[in-house]
């Protein structure tokens, strides 16, 4: 999104302007959906915590001090709301990952797909979904993580590694 | 495979790091050619990346249902018409609904399920034909009311609250009414959103009656709901290992419509549905309860261009008629290697069609009969295309085909198969298959879709003409606006109103540019784009290119052809 226009809808999200946050929620929700898929491993969560994630954004902008950090600002939001989802889960001793807790009735055909990415270490598993969600750009997961690009690169190769070889193991365990 | 294999992969991977552009090195590429298990793994990488980018693409619309509800949220309005079931154990209860369609999908209603073994033993064939017979069915789930016409034309949605939904899919809108500003918002819908309605009532009681028979469920009847009314309930007991425990259906003895549904989960969770059969159904908003003096707010685009807009939809509506077309797709490197990659068969005898999709990146390792230029497809015709298809060269990685009841769909990924079936035309349904290539909207853009993808209360899509341009003669032309995105089309009137050229810019994400370099006339008169270039360019955050990708589409189509009826057997897919 250009950052001038960003600017404008962020000063009108501060006046008040739905209009104005719901083209934001469009632009940055992609973004978000998949730091909380990445992170928490399970889409359920994932979608209650990105929701979280652009209510509580939304509903304190007034919070956001440098307009032009909004994709961090919004992506640190996602990231401790999921964090405190991984405390909580913790505590209870309750299963992380989407295979354990996949609800009935999704449908069956990227199961292996989401196995694999299930096993796969979290920091190789949210730029390889922001990648995938978020413009295929690794500049731009590059910014949003806060790391190099170079870090980015790599880590992007390593998961496609990694996810190959599991989902090898998930056809030959079939 | 060696040490320096190891190596070669490691590049491999390295360079598919933009997953969009493949990297090939004249040393990779050297390798690539001589070694059999780095081609391999080579191509295991982009099935893979294809994989992830159609399960992201499977994602999109509850993201986009999240976002909606958010942006209502927001405003204070509740999200009546896009997302009902916030609460997490809600929506594990409706996908609890929801699973015996995924297991098990219901073809013809009307002959299948009256055929089946297992209506007679639960002792509702009656009530289903009785169901069949109403125009109507309002349900009510928790608080959620929603009025369904037979044919699946209107659905409508209420909320206790007052806000309301109504959608007409035959006339392409939607009414949405906010009881908070008093206001209806009309917006523009696309037909092909029909496909992605929820679970008809019918399909609801066809698929408990389908799993029920598959799990062995115990099935009893208990009399009536309350002493002295003229209902019966049946119950369904599942066997241990079965996600629900029981399934109690309650029936009207003198109508045999069906009242109620309650599910039981083992958890203990329960969901009940009831039903009604209103005749006649709700005729617009207003017979909804929504106020005749609330303020209207239009948001279909209007103007000239939508004249054009409709001309192009009815276009795709007509489609080709009978056809067998091939698509031949390959990747442009250097602006010189044409490399391979994709085979596809359509075929379409009636409402039936058929799509076959065959990867073609070991083109060259083939021992064909038709040589041709290095790197790129020899000038085949399609008797020498559909040659190659049945000698088995290439086995077949994705197949679709629409038998004239129902979707069937089979996918080779990873030594598997995957199989799924839906009781409708998948083939119309850009926004829910977005990998699906069918000929005519290859040649004209669903447009309708394309005005509601992307527009809500907050945000609609402007349409615009464009003016003649020189460099365009005879061309006609209109622009897509949207938030941070526009899209152009021209489209030639003199020739079928074939999509011409269409440039695609999302800001500071990606530009796409699509133009036809050659165009085609079948034997049947109808013009369609022979040779199709697309580029498509990703954009750093600060705008500037990043990199770029070209392919070419290569079509050959015959018209008004004599196709097998067996073709459209869903038996006769690959096994």
């Amino acid at each position: 999104m250009d950052v001038d226009l960003e600017k404008e809808l962020i000063a009108s999200c501060r006046r008040g302007d739905t209009s104005a946050c719901g083209d934001l929620i469009r632009a940055h929700s992609g973004r978000v959906f998949a730091v909380c898929f990445g992170m928490l491993g399970n889409r359920h969560d994932a979608e209650d915590v990105t929701q979280q994630t652009l209510l509580k954004g939304f509903t304190q902008i007034r919070t956001l001090r440098d307009s032009d950090r909004f994709a961090p600002w919004i992506v640190r939001i996602a990231r401790n709301l999921c964090l405190d989802v991984l405390r909580t889960r913790k505590r209870r001793g309750t299963p992380s990952g989407l295979s354990d807790l996949r609800v009935e009735g999704d449908p069956e055909d990227y199961r292996p797909l989401e196995q694999a990415l299930d096993k796969l270490n979290v920091d190789y598993r949210v730029p390889l979904l922001l990648f995938s969600f978020d413009g295929r750009s690794t500049q731009s997961i590059a910014e949003t993580l806060g790391v190099t690009q170079a870090n980015v690169q790599t880590r992007l190769s390593r998961a496609r590694k990694r996810l190959r070889r599991l989902l090898e193991r998930e056809g030959d365990s079939r | 495979m060696n040490a320096r294999c190891e190596e070669f992969q490691t590049m491999i991977a390295a360079g598919l790091g933009e997953f969009s552009e493949i990297r090939q090195t004249e040393e990779i590429r050297r390798h690539l050619e001589g070694c059999s298990d780095c081609r391999e793994y080579f191509r295991a990488l982009q099935a893979d990346d294809e994989l992830l980018a159609v399960f992201t693409e499977s994602l999109r619309p509850s993201l986009s249902r999240l976002e909606a509800r958010t942006i209502d949220s927001l405003s204070g309005v509740p999200a009546v018409c896009r997302g009902r079931f916030r609460k997490t154990w809600a929506r594990k209860v409706c996908a609890t609904v929801a699973v015996a369609a995924a297991l098990c999908v219901v073809a013809t209603l009307a002959v299948r399920i009256l055929g089946l073994t297992g209506v007679a033993s639960v002792g509702l064939a009656g009530t289903l034909e009785a169901m069949q017979g109403k125009a109507w069915v309002h349900s009510v789930e928790r608080v959620h009311e929603i009025w369904r016409r037979r044919d699946g034309r209107i659905v409508a949605f209420k909320r206790p609250n007052g806000s309301v939904c109504y959608t007409d899919y035959a006339d392409n809108v939607e009414y949405e009414y906010n009881p908070n500003s008093r206001k209806i918002v009309i917006s523009l819908v696309a037909g092909s959103h029909v496909l992605a309605r929820d679970e008809t009532p019918l399909e609801m009681v066809a698929n408990i009656i389908e799993s029920a028979e598959k799990a062995g469920a115990k099935v009893r009847h208990l009399g009536p709901a309350e002493p002295g009314t003229s209902t019966e309930v049946i119950r369904l007991d599942y066997p241990d290992g079965f996600h629900l425990s029981s399934t109690l259906l309650t029936r009207d003895t003198a109508t045999n419509l069906l009242l109620r549904i309650e599910w039981i989960r083992r958890a203990g969770e329960k969901m009940t549905v009831t039903f009604d059969y209103p005749d006649p159904g709700p005729t617009d908003i207003y017979a909804l309860g929504v106020p005749a003096d609330a303020i209207v707010h239009d948001t279909r685009p209007t103007g000239p261009a939508m004249t054009l807009v409709r001309r192009i939809q009815e276009r795709l509506d007509r489609g080709f008629g009978d056809h067998q077309a091939i698509l031949l797709e390959s990747e442009i490197e250097n602006d010189v290697a044409y490399l391979p990659m994709h085979v596809s068969v359509f075929r379409q005898k009636g409402q039936r069609k058929r799509w076959d999709s065959y990867r073609a990146f070991n083109f060259r390792g083939l021992d064909l009969p038709y040589p041709g230029e290095e790197g790129r497809w020899p000038n085949l015709s399609m008797p020498q295309v559909l040659d190659i298809v049945a000698s088995g060269a290439m086995s077949p990685t994705y197949q679709m085909l629409f038998d004239g009841s129902r979707t069937v769909t089979r996918q080779m990924y990873n030594r598997e198969v995957r199989v799924r079936e839906w009781e409708s035309d998948q083939f119309k349904a850009p926004g829910g298959a977005p990998f699906t290539h069918y000929l005519p909207s290859l040649t004209w853009p669903d447009l309708y879709f394309e005005i509601q993808r992307g527009s809500s209360v907050h945000s609609r899509t402007e349409i615009l003409e464009l003016p003649a341009d020189p460099n365009r003669p005879g061309l006609v032309g209109l622009r897509l606006v949207r938030f941070a995105e526009t899209q152009d089309y021209w489209f030639d009137p003199a020739r079928d109103h074939v999509l011409i050229e269409r440039i695609q810019i999302q800001q500071r994400v990606n530009t796409r540019r699509e133009f036809v370099r050659e165009l085609g006339q079948a034997s049947t008169g109808v013009w369609y784009p022979r040779v199709v270039e697309v580029e498509s360019t990703n954009l750093g955050p600060d705008g500037v290119p990043d990199r770029t990708r070209r392919w070419e589409r290569r079509i050959l189509l015959e018209t008004g052809t004599t196709i097998d009826d067996a073709l459209f057997d869903p038996a006769t897919l690959a096994r």
